[in-house]
């Protein structure tokens, strides 16, 4: 009878023990989906444990029991987990602990220290709307800084561009091998930072882009250039991989300025910009083939890569150059 | 649920239940400001044994033939009795407080923000207190047996003026809202 009841009193013990005792798991990405290795997790309840970094694929796991006395994990309402790396926001996420039911795998995000943290509460606020969605990747245009435009309204101007270079952009795009599955659009911010290359990539980060447009704009002073504006924009492809560091590009446009409204304005922007973007989707796609290993992904992303390099022609020299440093990087992958 | 501070704790007259244990509250204190510095339960205990050493020596007084005692004597007695249920009352009240404050604050960025519990002096007294920085959820652990009631919540950030609510007793057991916008120092 002792018998019984001490094996019932065991039993009873590993049941609540394992009620208590969750196994947490996990990963740590940045809003583009990039993994992140060596990502330092701490698990707090009254005390703060830490657990070891997450692996290359940003993942981490830990067994509760292991971690904190049983009676304190059983009064728990919830684990406490805190995710820091040099370079990223801090952040925390309150996992609860419902008695029987395994947690969910956590899924969390950092935001790079030096982007989104420039940007105030309230910039966060006006642009949620516009973030993308995990797996999406739009392009985003920040309002021209135009100079001389005195006939039109500086904001018709800046959704005219928006419209055409879209069309642009998308046209390539899609001719290209590239095209197919990459959704692709371009949106204007109602932000004023033309230019400044610090909040382009706080933006573009916040919002999980594929690269963000700025520029300035000129009405042509200069004999023989009087009636025309000049365009200098700066290109800024967002993603950034282990393999490559995010690229900037600057691509300058001249077109007649009676043609600033016209929806033909894109017959005269460069073919650069739909390179720029090609450039761009290579480097999101690259770095996620690498986490998954998918060497289809790698060698159909490598043809597309190709494809620009060899259509490019004077004046292109930056971009062949990114696009050479991301084939090498690809080959690289591919054990070439 | 937001802002707990502003409610009064004894509009309700179910709150008179309390009134035990804010008197012991209220002894705590008196005797933190004289220097004298214990856990509010051994405070507790003490005054209790201190009251029921009273009651002993008066009713040795009283008990032999209580019918020939004087009535003074015998309300005094009364009153002392209830005195020491009162202190019984409210440890008991005390060591059934939940042991951890759960909540939500609500504020623009939650990012490097803590939640502190602070005594009856504006001492801290919780062990924990990071915030979620997607949903502001916090679960803040402290021992109202050592550390008595919880008298206040005090959020603070590097980048901000730290900001203390009050948290009346009612609201221990309860999920609430705390509202903070960062005012820079």
């Amino acid at each position: 009878m002792m018998r019984v009841i001490f094996l019932v009193l065991c039993v009873s013990f590993c049941v609540r023990v394992a009620e208590a005792a969750p196994l947490v798991s996990g990963t740590v990405t940045t809003r583009n989906g990039t993994a992140l290795a060596e990502v330092q997790v701490q698990v707090e309840i009254r005390n703060v444990k830490t657990i070891p970094p997450t692996d290359a694929q940003g993942r981490f796991q830990f067994d509760a029991a292991t971690l904190f006395p049983g009676a304190e994990l059983r009064d728990a309402g919830g684990l406490m987990l805190k995710f820091s790396k040099p370079g990223f926001q801090s952040a925390n996420k309150l996992l609860r602990l419902i008695p029987n039911q395994k947690p969910a795998p956590v899924a969390m995000q950092l935001d790079p220290s030096a982007g989104s943290a420039a940007l105030a509460p309230s910039d966060k606020q006006s642009l949620d709307k516009y973030a993308a969605a995990p797996g999406g990747a739009p392009l985003f245009l920040i309002p021209y800084a135009l100079s001389g435009v005195a006939a039109a309204d500086p904001n018709k101007v800046n959704e005219v561009l928006r419209a055409n270079l879209e069309r642009v952009i998308v046209t390539h795009v899609q001719a290209s091998a590239a095209g197919g599955s990459a959704a692709i659009s371009l949106k204007l911010l109602p932000v004023s930072d033309a230019g400044d290359i610090d909040r382009m990539r706080a933006y573009g980060t916040y919002l999980n882009a594929l690269a963000v447009i700025s520029g300035f704009g000129e009405v042509g002073s200069a004999a023989g250039k009087k009636g025309t504006l000049g365009v200098s924009s700066t290109f800024m492809v967002v993603p950034q991989g282990d393999l490559i560091a995010a690229p900037v590009l600057y691509v300058d446009d001249e077109f007649p300025a009676d043609q600033v409204s016209s929806p033909r304005l894109y017959q005269h922007l460069s073919k650069l910009w739909g390179r720029s973007a090609v450039l761009a989707l290579g480097v999101s796609e690259l770095r996620k083939a690498t986490a998954s290993k998918d060497k289809d992904a790698l060698k159909r992303i490598r043809k597309y890569l190709q494809s620009e390099r060899s259509g490019s022609g004077p004046g292109d020299e930056a971009l062949v150059s990114q696009l050479n440093v991301l084939i090498e990087a690809l080959d690289k992958e591919l054990g070439k | 649920m937001q802002g707990g501070g502003r409610l009064d704790e004894t509009t309700d007259p179910i709150k008179l239940m309390d009134l035990p244990g804010q008197f012991l509250d209220k002894i705590v204190e008196v005797l933190a400001k004289v220097g004298i510095e214990l856990p509010a339960l051994v405070l507790q205990v003490f005054l209790l044994v201190l009251v029921l050493v009273v009651l002993f020596v008066v009713l040795r007084s009283v008990l032999p033939d209580w019918r020939k005692a004087k009535l003074l004597s015998l309300l005094g007695a009364g009153a002392i009795a209830l005195v020491a249920v009162g202190i019984v009352f409210g440890i008991v009240s005390q060591l059934m407080l939940p042991n951890r404050l759960a909540g939500r604050v609500a504020g623009q960025d939650l990012h490097g923000l803590t939640v502190d519990l602070l005594d009856f002096r504006g001492e801290p007294v919780s062990t924990s207190g990071s915030v979620d920085t997607q949903t502001g959820e916090f679960i803040a652990y402290y021992s109202p047996a050592w550390n008595g009631r919880v008298r206040s919540l005090r959020i603070s950030s590097a980048a901000c003026k730290p900001r203390a609510y009050a948290v009346p007793r009612s609201r221990l057991g309860t999920e609430s809202s705390w509202d903070f916008a960062c005012e820079k120092p």
